[in-house]
């Protein structure tokens, strides 16, 4: 569900600064998000072979097919420390897939190579984090990019969103970072118990503040904000290969900047029919208003930055928003 | 962004980051669920059934575990850590000092969270050594953390078979990141190998009906091989019986009978021509007799003339009978050697004739033999051409037959190989299909790398690096002040326990906070006295001493210190004798207080003297009290407790800790320092060594010689040799006898001297990496936020050369320094403009100062300075051609010179015109080039500085943070050479705040640092003079106004100087 929690957003100054920050970036157009994110914990059926069981897998092979092999030459053919080796042969011994004392592998082991990674599934507790929507959307945002918060009361997340996900076509998943391994949702049943505690979803309340980028190349690349100092993090958290791939960052409406003008101008006790009587573009990162010839000189008069270039404004009343930057133009 | 991540003109700075912590350590539902009671789970069952899934703040918070502790003391929670006590152990490292094994004692007796911190040199990366052996033989597990170079410093003495360390660089001994890159890349071309060969083998390996068909061939090709070599032998064997019934009928044996019968044959008729000749010659003898008389006959009638007779007519008419006669004879005689001649040719046949059965059966035998060897010799290399074919046969075979002997091949053996092939063939599929699973899963996973992490007893990690796994017994973070709480919190939920290594912090406040002398600042109550050694002391450190809470925004590192580190040395109470009288400064007064000072005997002892501060509107204080001269140090100790209820502890140690001696429970302010130790550092406690004074070990504690105070029951103060008046406090004793317990006596010393959570703090003040001169002026300049009186160990070299020539000592050289007679200096410093900006490369001037080649080499943003990278190459070649320094370098081994600079552009720059000079040859080994940031850890004989920045007219920053120019003047051992524009430092010196990519704090601190380091050379460098503070901070956007005057200080005194 979306929430009506306040957000934060960044001033006039702060999103020029920004601007400038992210230059190096070669940026095209510029977002701020103040998204809530779930990140929720839930148990996936996951297809191939976690690291360990490759591990015993390569080694069982290795015994079976090399039935005088020793652990030197295992350790050899691995590259591994003796100490490493001696190890795995100590749990694969534990988990009674060689013979105790011999490097021979028992009836299991020998099963367990004849099962082929692809139609391995295993289940497995993974994190997907979405965006807080009405139809929540699945982000590859890293975990460092987002904080704990305490979510207000109506916090709800409906698990059909990541079966949702997982039923996307491939080139879908690709665009946006969902793991391609993960098969289906494994649900608690109606009625869990102690037995089905793996089953257990849970879903962390998060908020990220977020600078996002539309660079030369189409890609979006998002960056993290705080609101306490405004300063971004260089690393890109979540990236996105165009602005089509979230519905959020579609183009405005002109109604949209429009308002967003006309609240600007009303801050600056602009008279309104001047105001009004704008004729707004929109040219990349900037907002072309072409605007009365009287309407600048009153701006001018009072030394505004939006006639150096300076003055930014965000659009749109959602938790991502449009930011622009003003260019007062004679009609 | 924070500090470190800020846009620098070289662009983004890589930021610090610390990897991705948070997704794979494990499940928050899974963390949760194993820590919660049945009750709780079956609530959050509840909550399942309804809601569906559960949301991560409905999950009931738990009983904290002893990481959460960690976690919460991290993150400055109030949690409430246990005490303990240290746990004696051997050390590996016997050179460790006594407060280096104190600092691996609390690390390794600490549950949760222990700290040190130390200034450069003192020891960290050891102390961390020796905590990783311990903990190794303990088998604990044990993540560290640090820069590639610290790394290397705290891992390369351990045994690299039980070392994993992840990201950065290092020595070959060390399994390192990229290592276990290798590694893989490694085992990935031996199974590739392997799985070629199995793949040859397997195109190799015959179809089963042709592996049939050729075996066949080849086992009848053996069987008749074997049969003529068992014919050759036979025949061998028989060759004499064979020949023996051969041998007449042989050509070779019938050609010779058939040539010896010729011979015989012709020897006969060669005897019966003799013999037909002899009866010839013998008739014609004969017949010659016979005519002899006749002649004689006539020649006597010639000679008698006897015409009548006949045979003088017949002799007459016949010829001359002598003559005849002479003919005649002749003849006889040839006859007679003929028949001789024939009679012996006659006897010689006969005589041949007698051998010849002989010859001939010698001649026969010679040919007997001569066939011997002949049928020898081709049965021998028949044998030998059949044994050859036998071998490739069975060569062959051994190819096809997979091992298989061929000797135990029956003739029915071609299904026994039908078998082995279907067998050999699985047998090669199988290791194929392990080959290529192998390869696949060493080509798209890291599981070596997990497994390597699992089984390692020592992970070292990079901020970068960090594992995802938890359960490490002990984390180590080293440079621990670089990270936020957040970082340090989630590092800290690898393991049970951990404990943060961090570099004293520099004191580059510019006076907001009171220095460490401030308070033993001398008034005018008495005479000066020397300041006590603080070094390592530092703000927050004066701070904690007196129970001032720090500042909220204090980084976590920085703020756990202020909490659990106690500095005894901190403390006011100073113990002096002073004109005939023994002082007990308690509390000292600031400055301006120091005019309201009030005398007043002791009504009961008027020898004793209360000297009280009264200022006006503020509360009067017990400044001083003074005793007789032979006042005992023990009695007027007690009087001042019994009086006062103060305890006036003077300690010696920079560390204080909580120790068990028997019955008693030790407050020990210098713990675990030897009696020989503290002999021998007694004396020199005065030394920048805040551990020099002496503690009193168990051992020691029965020293009768030092003094014990009993200040109430059970509570004694035993003293120790050290400090101005002798003796300093070496430890409290609570005795149990008398009802003191743990709890209680920490409680009493948290009440009293403000002694909390000591014990998980340890503080390293002894520097081992400067030589004296070198270590005074750093501590006073980076440590102690002192005019340092007398510069050693650090040069100026002002670039460009002509504003004034190497300063060394503070002494000025030359007396050529620019004269303000003839170029007026501006009212700010102004900086030679030598600097170049590599995003501005259309500005670049020209003609093109740059080599082009050199140009390319640079990257595309930076700024560089190539006058200092000029004068710097003279620098280094006039140094390293000195045998005295090349010498020294090479006896201290490693780097023996390194050029320092905050920029990195710079620092290519150097790279580059160095590499165009022999110095890059004949000294690779003992020179390098690095950033502030690359040279972390490590240390060289002498470090050069290029400060770079030489803007013509304003003021410029020097570096990202101010800590790095701290970082570079600690990183020479010896000696440290700055090279930078005075014009540009003092600029920067001058301008409060901060300058493009720095931060407000960070911009005062380099002021600060840059401020004192221009006082090391006033005669070149601005003067360092109070300077008034901006009006408005310039994080408003406005301008720094310079309060009433108008302008710096330095204004002032540049135009009143000569400088």
């Amino acid at each position: 569900m979306r929430l009506e929690e306040p957000i934060s957003l960044p001033g006039s100054r702060i999103l020029n600064g920004w601007w400038y920050e992210l230059a190096s970036r070669r940026p095209r157009r510029l977002w701020y998000a103040h998204a809530l994110i779930h990140r929720v914990e839930v148990l996936v059926e996951v297809a191939g072979l976690s690291a360990q069981e490759q591990v015993y897998r390569s080694v069982l092979g290795i015994l079976a097919a090399y039935r005088s092999s020793t652990v030197n030459e295992l350790v050899e053919r691995f590259g591994l420390p003796a100490g490493v080796m001696t190890l795995v042969l100590h749990q694969l011994e534990l988990e009674g897939l060689i013979i105790a004392g011999s490097l021979q592998p028992t009836s299991d082991g020998l099963q367990m190579l004849t099962r082929s990674d692809g139609a391995l599934r295993r289940p497995q507790r993974r994190t997907f984090a979405f965006i807080d929507a009405p139809s929540p959307q699945f982000v590859s945002l890293t975990p460092a990019a987002s904080l704990p918060f305490s979510p207000p009361s109506g916090w709800r997340f409906d698990l059909a969103a990541i079966e949702t996900a997982i039923a996307r076509p491939e080139e879908w998943k690709t665009r946006h970072g969902f793991p391609l391994d993960v098969g289906r949702l494994l649900r608690p049943p109606s009625e869990p118990t102690t037995m089905d505690s793996p089953r257990i979803p849970v879903d962390r309340a998060e908020q990220a503040f977020l600078v996002l980028v539309e660079q030369v190349s189409g890609q979006v690349s998002a960056h993290v904000t705080k609101p306490e100092s405004w300063s971004i993090g260089s690393e890109v958290v979540w990236s996105l290969p165009d602005v089509g791939a979230l519905e959020e960052l579609a183009s405005c409406e002109e109604a949209v900047w429009r308002a967003a003008w006309q609240l600007w101008a009303r801050l600056r006790s602009l008279p309104a029919a001047e105001v009004d009587a704008c004729r707004l573009e929109r040219v990349a990162h900037r907002l072309c208003v072409h605007a009365p010839a009287s309407l600048i000189d009153r701006l001018r008069q009072g030394k505004s930055e939006s006639l150096e270039g300076k003055a930014w404004l965000l659009a749109g009343s959602g938790r991502i928003r449009a930011a622009a930057c003003l260019e007062l133009l004679p009609s | 962004m924070t500090n470190r991540e800020r846009l620098t003109p070289e662009g983004f700075q890589a930021p610090c980051r610390v990897a991705d912590l948070t997704a794979p350590i494990g499940s928050l539902w899974e963390s949760w669920y194993s820590h919660s009671s049945t009750a709780q789970r079956l609530q959050m069952f509840a909550l399942v059934r309804r809601q569906g899934l559960l949301y991560a703040h409905q999950l009931p918070p738990l009983n904290t575990a002893r990481s959460t502790v960690v976690t919460r003391l991290i993150q400055g929670e109030d949690a409430t850590p246990a005490c303990f006590d240290s746990l004696p152990f051997t050390p590996h490292d016997t050179d460790l000092d006594t407060c280096q094994r104190l600092a691996v004692a609390r690390i390794l007796a600490s549950p949760d969270l222990s700290l040190l911190q130390g200034t450069a040199g003192t020891g960290k990366s050891r102390v961390i050594t020796e905590v990783l052996r311990q903990t190794r033989a303990r088998g604990w597990r044990t993540l560290v953390i640090s820069s590639p170079n610290g790394l290397n410093q705290c891992l390369q003495r351990l045994d690299p078979q039980q070392v994993v360390c992840l990201g950065g660089s290092g020595p070959p001994a060390l399994l390192l990141a990229n290592q276990m890159e290798v590694l893989r890349l490694q085992a990935i071309a031996t199974s590739q190998r392997e799985l070629d060969a199995v793949r040859q083998r397997i195109a190799k390996l015959p179809a089963r009906d042709d592996l049939i068909r050729h075996a066949d061939e080849i086992l009848l090709k053996v069987a008749r091989l074997r049969t003529a070599l068992a014919d050759t032998s036979k025949q061998m064997d028989s060759l004499n019986t064979t020949l023996a019934s051969e041998f007449a009928s042989l050509p070779a044996t019938l050609k010779l009978r058939n040539t010896h019968q010729t011979v015989v044959s012709e020897m006969a008729q060669r005897a019966e021509d003799i013999r037909k000749r002899l009866a010839a010659i013998e008739a014609e003898r004969r017949a010659r007799a016979v005519l002899l008389p006749t002649l004689q006959a006539q020649i006597d009638a010639r000679q008698k003339g006897q015409w009548w007779s006949l045979a003088w007519w017949i002799a007459l008419i016949g010829g001359d009978p002598v003559a005849k006669v002479q003919t005649v004879t002749h003849q006889q005689d040839q006859a007679d050697k003929d028949l001789a001649s024939s009679r012996e040719q006659l006897q010689s046949i006969a005589d041949q004739q007698a051998k010849c059965p002989a010859v001939l059966d010698a001649q026969l035998d010679s040919l007997r033999q001569s066939e011997v060897e002949s049928r020898k010799n081709a049965l021998v290399a028949r044998d030998a051409q059949i044994r050859s074919e036998l071998a490739d046969a069975e060569k062959q075979w051994s190819e096809l037959a997979f091992g298989e002997d061929i000797q135990a091949i029956s003739a029915s053996g071609v299904e026994q190989l039908s078998r082995k092939h279907s067998a050999m063939e699985a047998d090669l599929s199988s290791k194929r299909d392990a080959c290529d699973r192998l390869l696949l899963d060493l080509q798209r996973g890291d599981f070596l790398g997990e497994l390597i992490l699992k089984s390692a007893l020592v992970v070292g990690a990079s901020l970068d690096e960090v594992p995802a796994e938890a359960g490490f017994d002990l984390v180590v973070i080293d440079e621990a002040h670089r990270l936020t709480d957040r970082e340090l919190s989630l590092i800290a939920t690898r393991g049970k326990r951990c404990a943060l290594i961090a570099d004293a912090d520099f004191t580059l406040s510019p006076g907001i906070i009171p220095g460490p002398n401030a308070l033993s600042h001398s008034g005018p109550l008495e005479k000066e006295v020397p300041a006590r050694p603080t070094s390592g002391t530092r703000p927050h450190q004066e701070k904690a001493a007196t129970r001032t809470p720090a500042p909220e925004t204090e980084p976590g590192f920085r703020r756990l210190w202020s909490r659990f580190y106690v500095d005894p040395r901190g403390w006011p109470t100073r113990w002096q004798l002073s004109e005939g009288r023994l002082i007990a400064r308690l509390r000292p007064p600031r400055p301006e207080q120091a005019g309201w000072l009030h005398r007043e005997p002791v009504y009961d002892r008027p020898d004793v003297e209360l000297r009280i501060i009264a200022p006006p509107e503020e509360d009067p204080f017990l400044s001083e009290v003074a005793f007789p001269e032979q006042t005992s140090l023990a009695e007027a100790r007690e009087f001042i407790y019994r009086e006062f209820q103060t305890l006036a502890v003077e300690a010696g140690g920079a560390n204080a800790g909580w120790r068990q001696n028997g019955s008693a429970i030790v407050l020990d302010f210098m713990p675990n320092l030897s009696g020989q130790e503290r002999a021998g550092c007694v004396n020199t406690s005065e030394v920048n060594d805040g551990f020099r004074a002496g503690s009193v070990s168990d051992e020691d504690a029965n020293d009768q010689e030092n003094p014990i105070l009993t200040l109430e029951p059970g509570i004694r103060e035993r003293l120790a040799p050290g400090g101005s008046a002798g003796w300093v406090t070496a430890c409290l004793e609570f005795d149990s006898s008398s009802g003191w317990d743990t709890e209680k006596a920490r409680h009493w010393a948290a009440t009293r001297l403000g002694v909390r959570a000591c014990g998980r703090a340890t503080n390293l003040v002894r520097s081992y990496r400067f030589t004296e001169g070198l270590a005074s002026t750093l501590d006073a300049l980076l440590y102690q936020d002192v005019k340092s009186t007398c510069v050693q160990g650090l040069r100026f070299v002002p670039i460009p050369k002509d504003t004034g020539r190497a300063i060394e000592g503070g002494l000025l050289k030359s007396d050529s320094v620019v004269s303000t007679s003839h170029s007026p200096r501006p009212r700010l410093p102004r900086g030679a403009g030598l600097e170049l900006d590599l995003s501005d490369r259309q500005h670049l001037p020209e003609p093109p100062r740059l080599p082009s080649d050199v140009l390319s080499l640079l990257p595309s943003e930076g700024i560089v300075n190539l006058s200092e990278v000029e004068a710097i190459i003279d620098y280094l070649t006039h140094i390293l051609s000195d045998p005295n320094v090349t010498d020294r370098m090479d006896r201290k081994g490693g780097v023996g010179v390194v050029v320092l600079t905050p920029s990195s552009a710079q620092a290519t720059l150097l790279r580059a015109m160095i590499a165009k000079t022999p110095l890059s040859a004949n000294h690779a080994g003992r020179m390098e080039i690095a950033t502030p940031e690359g040279f972390r850890h490590r240390e060289s004989l002498i470090a050069i500085i290029s400060m770079n920045r030489s803007h013509a007219s304003r003021a410029v920053p020097f570096a990202v943070e101010p800590e790095h120019l701290a970082e570079m003047l600690t990183r020479g051992a010896e000696e440290v050479v700055i090279f930078a524009d005075p014009g540009a430092l003092g600029r920067r010196a001058a301008w409060f705040g901060s300058l493009e990519f720095q931060s407000e704090k960070d911009g005062l601190r380099e002021q600060n640092l840059l401020r004192r380091l221009c006082a090391c050379w006033p005669e070149v460098l601005p003067a360092d003079e109070p300077l008034p503070r901006p009006t408005r901070s310039r994080e408003t956007g406005e301008k720094a106004d310079w309060g009433e005057r108008g302008a710096s200080p330095l204004q002032t005194r540049s135009e009143g100087s000569s400088v």
